[in-house]
């Protein structure tokens, strides 16, 4: 049987184990990560019920565009002011 | 629970109007057709229940700080975030949303083409720092 031990994508270079520990799951099947450094995670399971977690980050504020922003900026400033539209009636756009 | 679902003045209003005023009339070319389809599904759920569980609605804290209201995101398609995205927030009267802007853009054309990434991966560590060892 192949090493189930994954290097990881940009190599694995560099990467030492800085905590290991036993868990076990709870009712819920949900274990706790000790010490987690980011708050999100791509968790990837594996068929041989690895279980891969990449650490992520937020995708920061810059990548909505300029258009977007300056749309949600004047609704946010009006919407402090009390100002928005008359209620939208959808009903006539919606299936039953 | 529902609420009362209003649009962010005045782009979005107008965005709005121009939109259902068309699809009424039968005005809308087969793209936007498809787009008002989602957006007005979502906003069908959004009014209904915005933890709905095809929204994906979730808080943007960056926004959140920015403008010192709670902004949440919520998606027009389920796990396909490239199929758009809607920002809005509670108010301005209680039991209302108010949609604040929407993505894709109504004036960029190219639908699609954004990077429209949840998360991404981490940025490279910044080295430790040099520090003098067993200084107490």
């Amino acid at each position: 049987m192949p090493s189930a031990t994954l290097k990881g994508r940009h190599g694995a270079a560099g990467v030492t184990v800085v905590e290991q520990y036993d868990v076990a799951a709870d009712a819920k099947k949900r274990i706790s990560l000790r010490n987690a450094t980011t708050k999100y995670f791509n968790i990837k399971a594996l068929s041989n019920g690895y279980y891969i977690l990449e650490p992520r980050v937020l995708v920061p504020l810059q990548t909505l565009p300029a258009r977007v922003r300056k749309m949600l900026d004047r609704s946010v400033s009006g919407l402090k002011k009390g100002l928005a539209s008359p209620p939208v009636d959808l009903t006539p756009f919606l299936k039953h | 629970m529902s609420f009362r679902l209003r649009m962010g003045v005045p782009e979005m209003e107008a965005y709005w109007n121009d939109l259902a005023g068309r699809k009424l009339q039968g005005r809308l070319d087969k793209h936007e057709e498809k787009f008002f389809k989602k957006l007005a599904k979502a906003l069908g759920f959004l009014a209904q229940n915005p933890r709905h569980p095809g929204l994906a609605s979730h808080e943007i804290d960056d926004l959140t700080r920015q403008h010192g209201i709670k902004i949440f995101q919520s998606y027009l398609e389920n796990n396909t975030p490239a199929a758009g995205r809607l920002f809005w927030a509670y108010g301005p009267e209680q039991g209302d949303i108010t949609v604040l802007a929407i993505e894709p853009h109504p004036e960029d054309q190219k639908r699609g083409a954004y990077q429209r990434i949840k998360l991404s991966a981490l940025p490279p560590r910044k080295p430790k720092s040099q520090e003098p060892k067993g200084g107490k």
